[in-house]
């Protein structure tokens, strides 16, 4: 568990599950190294150092985050790099993996405000 | 697991997988756990489907597989029975008369001649037939639109306890928890036992409400369980402040201050209490509203105006014959509730099916069910959200996060383009389009119009009525 | 809101009392003819009954096509009315996504070959650009498609829009011309003097005086007809498009199944798939098609969603875990003879109509448009408009086939 006085993962002394985590892993935000563990979620790995921006919306540019936290809201979409293409990802619901390359999510971006397909 | 000889029928080369059972029971949180037990007891097979990897719904919600916890059940209510009906339930699957299949995403579903029919994104099951059916979909949480609550810092009262009981991670170093509804003081309680630094808990609720269904509305169980959150946040340094609502939230990016203001009984600010308080994360949400996706795709009726939910009766059966609906889904009612709901809906669909169900059995589920008719009408005045706080929201305030439409944007629809409907306000703001399939705008949508019209929507539920109930892969639709 | 959604919604105007011509239908078809109308300075009325460009438009994927078309009448106007796109594309104020992307006709089996490259020899003598390709040269014109496709044909002049902004656009220039245009206005009867002819559209937003109407009502174009005591044998023929998640770039041109051009003069009552994959500018991947005959009936048919995900995953495998958002369905507006209708009505002097472009209709709007203004104003068609009357032999000869609709 890490040591840092700003990790916001609840430390041996407030923690009535006494959890033991995951094995140690380590991927990348934005170019930037992340430690975490396995079983967290790609949010809850990047809320822990106190990262709560994950994307910026298509049209007014405004940063988000984390809202629901169970995978209802869609708001978390970060962007993750796999062998052929990026994907759009929930990342309350995305487990981290040692290695995932991930960025705030920007695949959206070119959808034009008047995109007026109707369901 | 064992599956049992549950009939599974892979289609001539190229056609879809397709399971044939008769009954499937969708969601396995306390009341689809509680309808597939019943249902199994009475010696019919049952398919128990879920999206998430363990069972327990947002209620039970456990840490990741990959974490050893040393006392699992602390922040957990109710954690050891729920251990002795998950122990049943193992028994059942090994005996073969429940199949488990989590981790799976169903993507459409259409009443067929006999049953109903639900896509499944798993190659293995393909599209699951079932004659019978318990929706037991649960719900999400209701936010009320202020300004800021699209900032990064902003979680739902529910997204925080999914974050401390599933990743042992606290939503910031200093919180405001402000808000209404079941979830507010036990998560409040929770986090303040994790160390959490809590800034200010605010209730925007009037106690007294609990009192409008006279003593017997509220079980003294649950009165001994509010005082005992109370404590808890007491202990840790805190106290909580009813009718005081968080009606924005400031920062430059993120949340950085939160607005506090005492409400009236409308909800509406009252001038000149407002004060700004220092935080970095803001956990808030005003009750809950039903997921009904799957029912209204099954033509369900559906009931309760603003937030509507499923309409069944005394036998969670809805309108849509073999299709029953327990928990959350019917109405929010919490946990206890919704197990009862789901005994009830277990036992009338396997007696739907055929199987030996005695009428003393059902009748007695029944009344046990009954029994907390006061608690759950007191409940849903509690959980009402009043007409006051559409106030917070401000003519620039995000009402659709996904699709990033304004109040202003809504309020023109409604007031030059003659919008009536939700179904006219989708289409012409593109409210309720994006990918949360309008679940986190369609109260706020709903109200809006109320206000405007006078009445609830004439299309309730409208906003999640979508062929496609969850993005899927192209690869999965044809397994 | 964005001022492209406040022209979907129309401005709230008075409806004129009297004008040259009314169009009735804001779809691309009629968007074009109020356009063409309007900057040959005619007086135009354009009325929708519901929002603007909320029906058969809405529905489609944005094609401009001269691949799928035959030798005859229908590839002279697509010709023509590609050349008319890129004027629109240089000229009118608004973006709207125009690509000339090209496009790929697939023989995905063996059989297909040979009727593919027939199909484009042909198609080459009357002036369409086509080259046939395979192998490495396909794969590099696409290079997702699936390694085992026998052969190719590209045809570089195909293009996409983005259907709704597109007409949209031509609304607006339309309204800079000096056109009205109402939305919400129901048409509910055409008055005719003791001669026969058009003398006024009466609508649920009022009553407009005119010599001329255009019918651009796409699949509704028949209930158009019969308030005027005419009539059109035109039907509804329903199509899935599924949209998926915005991704990166996978998907370069318009690609399909060359099988595609058979299904669009196929009549089998039952529903035919054929695949369609292309890209957007927006990033998401729209993927056809369907061909059935089941009235106006708007439930999605999972069935349908199913095959058409597993033809496009044929060809392009990478498609396999691009996730699935929406499916909508459209109904196109369907000829027994498979060509538009585009001329004055036989027995309703007045009364013009331009509809029945099937599948086709974003690609064909512009020389349909400018068809109709040479009907109106007497200047010369971009082409020979006879093979489009409403009155040619093929169209009165053929009864419409048996089934639902």
């Amino acid at each position: 568990m890490s040591e840092r006085a700003d990790d916001l993962r609840v430390d041996p002394d407030h923690d009535p599950r006494g959890l033991t985590r995951g094995p140690a892993v380590t991927f990348t935000f934005e170019g930037e190294s992340v430690d975490a563990f396995t079983g967290e979620s790609i949010a809850a790995a990047l809320l822990a150092r106190g990262v709560r921006t994950l994307r910026t919306t298509r049209i007014a540019g405004a940063p988000r985050g984390l809202l629901c936290g169970i995978g209802a809201c869609y708001d978390c979409l970060v962007t993750i790099e796999g062998p052929e293409r990026a994907r759009a990802v929930r990342a309350c619901v995305t487990p981290v993996t040692d290695g995932l390359v991930v960025r705030e999510h920007d695949l959206d971006h070119r959808l034009a405000p008047g995109d007026g397909i109707v369901t | 697991m064992s599956a049992p000889d549950t009939p599974t029928t892979t289609g001539a080369a190229g056609g879809p997988a397709r399971t044939e059972v008769p009954l499937a029971v969708l969601g396995a949180g306390p009341a689809g756990v509680a309808a597939t037990i019943a249902a199994a007891r009475a010696g019919v097979e049952v398919l128990l489907l879920d999206a998430a990897e363990r069972p327990g719904g947002q209620y039970h919600r456990r840490e990741p597989r990959a974490f050893v916890a040393r006392r699992p059940g602390a922040l957990h209510h109710g954690f050891a029975p729920w251990q002795r009906t998950l122990a049943e339930l193992d028994g059942l699957v090994a005996r073969g008369r429940v199949r488990l299949a989590p981790g799976v995403s169903v993507w459409a579903a259409t009443s067929v001649e006999g049953g109903s029919a639900l896509a499944t994104d798993d190659p293995a099951l393909g599209t699951v037939v079932a004659r019978a059916l318990v929706i037991a979909t649960g719900a999400h949480e209701r936010v009320v639109p202020f300004p800021g609550w699209d900032l990064p810092g902003v979680i739902t009262v529910g997204g925080a306890q999914a974050l401390l009981k599933g990743h042992g991670v606290r939503p910031g170093h200093a919180v405001v928890v402000a808000g209404a509804g079941p979830l507010l003081l036990p998560v409040a309680a929770a986090l303040a036992a994790s160390g959490t630094h809590l800034v200010a808990v605010a209730d925007a609720g009037d106690p007294r409400r609990w009192l409008a269904g006279g003593v017997r509305g509220v079980p003294l169980g649950k009165i001994i369980e509010g005082a005992g959150h109370l404590a808890r946040i007491a202990r840790h340094g805190s106290l909580v402040r009813p009718r005081t609502a968080a009606i924005a939230a400031r920062g430059d990016g993120r949340v950085e201050g939160v607005v506090l203001a005492r409400v009236d009984t409308d909800w509406r600010a009252i001038a000149g209490t407002e004060r700004t308080v220092g935080a970095d994360a803001l956990v808030t949400s005003h009750g809950f509203a039903p997921t009904i996706d799957v029912a209204i795709a099954l033509g369900c009726t559906l009931t309760g105006g603003v937030v509507p939910h499923v309409r069944v009766d005394d036998d969670q059966a809805s309108d849509v014959a073999g299709v029953h609906a327990a928990g959350e889904v019917t109405g929010i009612a919490g946990a206890d509730v919704g197990e009862l709901e789901g005994t009830v809906a277990g036992l009338a669909a396997a007696r739907h099916l055929g199987a030996p169900v005695a009428e003393a059995d059902i009748a007695r589920a029944r009344a046990r069910r009954r029994r907390r008719d006061r608690f759950v009408a007191t409940l849903a005045g509690v959980l009402e959200v009043p007409a006051g706080a559409l106030t917070w929201a401000a003519p620039s305030t995000i009402v659709c996060r996904c699709e990033e439409v304004t109040r202003a944007t809504v309020e023109a629809a409604i007031d030059e383009r003659g919008a009536r409907d939700l179904r006219s306000v989708k289409l012409t703001t593109r409210c309720g389009m994006g990918r949360c399939q309008g679940r986190m705008c369609a109260p706020a949508v709903a109200a809006i119009l109320e206000g405007a019209t006078g009445h609830a929507p004439t299309d309730a539920g409208e906003l999640s009525r979508r062929p496609i109930l969850t993005p899927v892969p192209l690869g999965r639709l044809h397994p | 809101m964005s001022a492209d959604t406040a022209d979907r919604l129309g401005t709230p105007a008075p409806t004129p009392g009297r004008a040259e011509v009314v169009v009735i239908g804001s779809g691309l078809v009629g968007a074009a003819c109020a356009y063409e109308l309007a900057l040959a300075g005619v007086a135009v009325v354009l009325v929708d009954r519901g929002h603007l460009t909320s029906g058969t438009t809405a529905s489609g994927e944005g094609n401009i096509l001269v691949s799928d078309k035959v030798p005859g009448p229908e590839l002279d106007l697509a010709l023509a009315s590609i050349a008319r796109w890129h004027d629109y594309a240089r000229d009118l104020d608004r973006p709207f996504e125009f690509d000339p992307k090209g496009g790929i006709a697939i023989a995905s089996h063996a059989a297909d070959v040979d009727a593919l490259v027939a199909l484009a020899a042909s198609q080459r003598a009357v002036g369409v650009e086509v080259t046939v390709v395979e192998g490495a040269a396909l794969r590099a014109l696409e290079p997702h498609l699936a390694h085992d496709l026998p052969l190719g044909a590209h045809y570089p002049q195909d293009a996409q829009v983005q259907p709704v902004l597109a007409s949209s656009a031509l609304i607006a220039r339309a309204r800079h011309l000096g056109a009205t245009v109402v939305a919400g206005a129901e048409v509910t009867a055409i008055e005719r003097d003791a001669d026969g002819r058009v003398v006024a559209v009466v609508t649920s937003a009022g009553r407009i005086a005119t010599a001329t109407v255009v019918n651009a009502a796409g699949p509704w174009s028949p209930d158009v007809a019969r308030l005027a005591g005419s009539d059109l044998p035109v039907r509804p023929r329903r199509g899935h498009i599924l949209v998926t998640e915005p991704v990166p770039p996978l998907v370069h041109h318009k690609v399909y199944e060359a099988d595609y051009v058979s299904t669009l003069v196929s009549d089998a009552a039952g529903a035919q798939t054929s695949a369609v994959v292309e890209g957007t500018a927006s990033g998401t991947i729209l993927l056809g098609s369907s061909r059935e005959f089941v009235g106006f009936d708007r439930t999605v048919d999972l069935d349908i969603v199913r095959a058409i995900a597993a033809k496009a995953t044929r060809l392009f495998p990478v498609l396999a875990d691009v996730a699935l958002m929406r499916v909508y369905v459209g109904f196109r507006p369907w000829v027994p003879d498979h060509l538009p209708i585009v001329g004055e009505d036989a027995v309703v002097p007045g009364l013009v109509h331009a509809t029945g472009h099937e599948g086709a209709g974003i690609g064909l709007a512009p020389a349909s448009a400018q068809v109709v203004r040479a009907l109106v104003t007497g200047s010369a068609p971009p082409v020979d408009a006879a093979p489009f009357r409403p009155d040619r032999p093929s169209l009165t000869a053929l009864a419409a086939p048996a089934g639902r609709g």
